[in-house]
């Protein structure tokens, strides 16, 4: 059988092995049905927001110009000095959420029924006519308040020779990119972690090894159980997706910078994504080998390791122009997470991210290699681990297969 | 010729698992290898294989393409010492995915998977999983994926263990039909009875080494053992007794007052009845071929104490 046929073949059955379409169309729909249910929970809270009134009585002793707006949820009463006691026992049987006794330009009271959701509309009212107070004891006209207090218009420019800033979105983006690295490194990880442990309980090594190459075989699973962690990507895209939609509406700003965002930052980032899930894929796969019975190993935390370069990504989102970030965005192991960052975040010159693409894309095929060479004779070894010093040792001998 | 060792050897850290070790395999051929548990059988299989490689002596599998020091992935049926099947997974499943590893087109392999489960009897059960199967039922599903891309070279690691004595006799069989075709069958078991009757030529091996070779007849001669006839006495008899009868070779206590006198070749029945006539009361006397039992038993070195508790174990 040629080599890519097996290598295929195994991949088909990797990933059918854990994909039953019950189970993804069950967790769809429950995908859905929780967007929906958020969708619907947010519209039902905001028209209970906007039906809601807050009915105040307001006393004003300092005789302060009050002018509350006429479409606020909030209802005013005027009151006299004589009916504040009765405007108190008012409040106290819940006739009206709130009196506001105005008792001076410096001190208001206010005396309320439960929690006063009505506080942001109540100050700025009280402010203005607070201000408005003091500007015409001092004689100054409103207009030229309004004028002096004004902000100082900064004109920006940057120089044709400089980089643009990173807008917002291509933040959101770098973070889409981790995420999406994340998930699929954590997915793969678990799916590798049951189906090699599994496959070396149930002693099959001997049955497929004889059948086809360590190789081939490592590179089917590497396959078929990415596309696991691609799977998840693809959920992510998915939902990323309807998010964006219902972002459209409620943040056309933010959507209209998402429109500027060059095809290269996602092509480069999908790019390094996805040869990043291999290379850990690789390492995972390898390494899983190894351990012989999952419950009790403590090298399943060694499995974690994969996490590490998102990990560290997350801090320097802000800060993408550093010199550790140009480093790591180089480092193989850390690449996958940081040259996205770098790329979408600055100015990085075409021949960086092809060096680190190809250094990445160098290391991922050693990595198969050696996992192979780790795998084949992991596989073999039941009832022990083996020490670092064996598997160091594996590394270095080819298959006599191959 | 199909499959040539010569002088295969391999040593571990601190075992020589293999020591010189010299057979072939023709094709239309039954081989067996015997021999006690770290004889070695496993590490020559894995060679054999490809699983490793030997540290001196040569392999030669003629495959269609040409010579090469395994045996061909395509030309090879194997059956594993560890049984390995996903049992999480359906057997017809399992069946395929196989097969297609072995280079089966999908549509070749459905038509041999149906055919093979029906002969087993398991096509009923095609899409349960192999965890719901019996033992037996696992181990016919273990031997279809051997047997279904009809390989040239198949290579069996007890083909028998799990089955009840009537599916011992249709693996019996099947081993015979596809001899006929032309397959070259390499096994190892452990029951010796089955191989006797299947097997062409039998390597005894231990520690490594290859202690007899040959036909049963062949094996017999070298053994210098020939027939052992099974006594039974009125009364126990010492085995002293029979000892330095002509043409005793050895003396086996069986259970009850019974003794099993194992011959030489030639021995002299006449001269050996009339001593056994001498003692006690004999109540019956059964005669046969010395079996590879027997023989496997002497040529690893067994002792008599060990022979009569084995014996018991297997022939109760």
């Amino acid at each position: 059988m040629k080599r890519l046929a097996s290598v295929l073949t195994v991949a088909r059955w990797e990933f059918m092995r854990y994909f039953k379409w019950k189970q993804e169309l069950l967790m769809f729909g429950i995908l859905i049905g929780f967007y929906a249910l958020l969708g619907f929970g947010q519209a039902a809270l905001e028209i209970a927001k906007r039906s809601t009134e807050h009915r105040v009585e307001v006393l004003n002793l300092a005789g302060l110009p009050l002018e509350f707006a006429q479409d606020s949820n909030l209802k005013v009463s005027r009151i006299d000095p004589g009916e504040e006691d009765w405007s108190r026992r008012k409040v106290g049987l819940g006739e009206i959420d709130a009196l506001v006794i105005v008792r001076s330009v410096d001190t208001t009271e206010l005396v309320a029924h439960s929690e006063p959701r009505f506080m942001d509309a109540l100050r700025k009212t009280l402010d203005r006519a607070r201000r408005e107070h003091e500007l015409a004891a001092a004689g100054v006209a409103q207009a030229d308040f309004e004028r002096w207090t004004r902000p100082m218009t900064i004109e920006v420019s940057y120089h044709e020779e400089g980089r643009l800033p990173a807008t917002r979105a291509e933040k959101i983006l770098v973070i889409v990119f981790l995420v999406m690295l994340l998930s699929a490194i954590m997915t793969s990880f678990a799916y590798f972690f049951v189906s090699i442990t599994s496959e070396k309980q149930a002693r099959v090594a001997e049955q497929i090894v004889s059948a086809i190459p360590t190789q081939a075989w490592i590179d089917g699973k590497i396959l078929g159980i990415s596309g696991h962690g691609l799977k998840s990507v693809l959920y992510i895209a998915l939902f990323g997706g309807l998010a964006l939609l219902a972002l459209a509406k409620f943040a056309p700003a933010l959507m209209a910078q998402a429109g500027g965002i060059s095809p290269d930052k996602l092509a480069v980032g999908l790019a390094f994504v996805l040869l990043g899930i291999l290379f850990w894929s690789a390492f995972m796969a390898g390494f899983a080998a190894t351990i012989d019975d999952p419950n009790n190993s403590a090298r399943s935390t060694v499995m974690f390791i994969p996490m590490l370069p998102v990990i560290l990504a997350f801090p320097v989102l802000e800060h993408p122009e550093l010199g550790v970030v140009a480093f790591l965005s180089w480092f193989p192991v850390t690449s996958m997470a940081f040259m996205p960052l770098r790329h979408a975040l600055t100015d990085v010159p075409w021949w960086e991210v092809a060096g680190s693409f190809a250094l990445l894309a160098l290391l991922t095929v050693y990595m198969r290699r050696y996992a192979s060479r780790i795998f084949r004779a992991g596989m073999f070894m039941y009832g022990k681990e083996p020490s670092w010093r064996e598997m160091w040792r594996w590394m270095r001998e080819p298959d006599p297969a191959q | 010729m199909l499959l040539e060792a010569e002088a295969i050897t391999k040593q571990y850290a601190t075992v020589r698992a293999v020591d010189a070790l010299s057979f072939t395999l023709e094709p239309g051929r039954i081989h067996a290898l015997l021999g006690p548990n770290g004889a070695g059988k496993t590490s020559t299989v894995r060679m054999l294989i490809g699983l490793t490689r030997p540290d001196a002596g040569r392999i030669a599998y003629h495959a269609r393409s040409g010579v090469q020091d395994h045996v061909a992935a395509g030309e090879l049926g194997y059956l594993p010492e560890e049984r390995g099947l996903y049992v999480d997974q359906p057997v017809l499943a399992q069946v395929l995915y196989l097969a297609r590893l072995r280079g089966m087109t999908g549509a070749d392999a459905r038509r041999e998977a149906a055919r093979w489960l029906e002969r087993f009897g398991l096509a009923d059960r095609a899409k349960e999983k192999v965890s719901a199967l019996s033992k037996g039922n696992q181990q016919k599903v273990q031997l279809i994926t051997a047997l279904i891309h009809r390989p040239r070279c198949l290579i069996l690691d007890e083909p028998f263990s799990g089955f009840d004595p009537v599916n011992q006799e249709l693996t019996l069989e099947l081993l015979r039909e596809l001899r006929a075709e032309g397959v070259g069958i390499l096994l190892s078991a452990h029951q010796m009875q089955l191989v006797e009757r299947l097997a062409d030529r039998i390597v005894l091996m231990n520690r490594g080494r290859q202690v007899m070779a040959g036909s049963m007849d062949e094996l017999r001669r070298e053994a210098g053992l020939a027939q052992r006839l099974t006594l039974a006495f009125d009364e126990a008899v010492p085995e002293a007794a029979f000892a330095s009868l002509p043409g005793v070779a050895a003396v086996e206590r069986l259970a009850g007052d019974r003794v099993a006198l194992l011959l030489g070749d030639g021995a002299d029945l006449n001269a050996l009845l009339v001593g056994i006539g001498r003692g006690a009361r004999l109540q019956s006397i059964a005669s046969e071929a010395v079996g590879l039992h027997e023989i496997y038993l002497r040529a690893v070195g067994a002792t008599g104490a060990a022979v009569a508790t084995l014996d018991a174990e297997v022939q109760p």
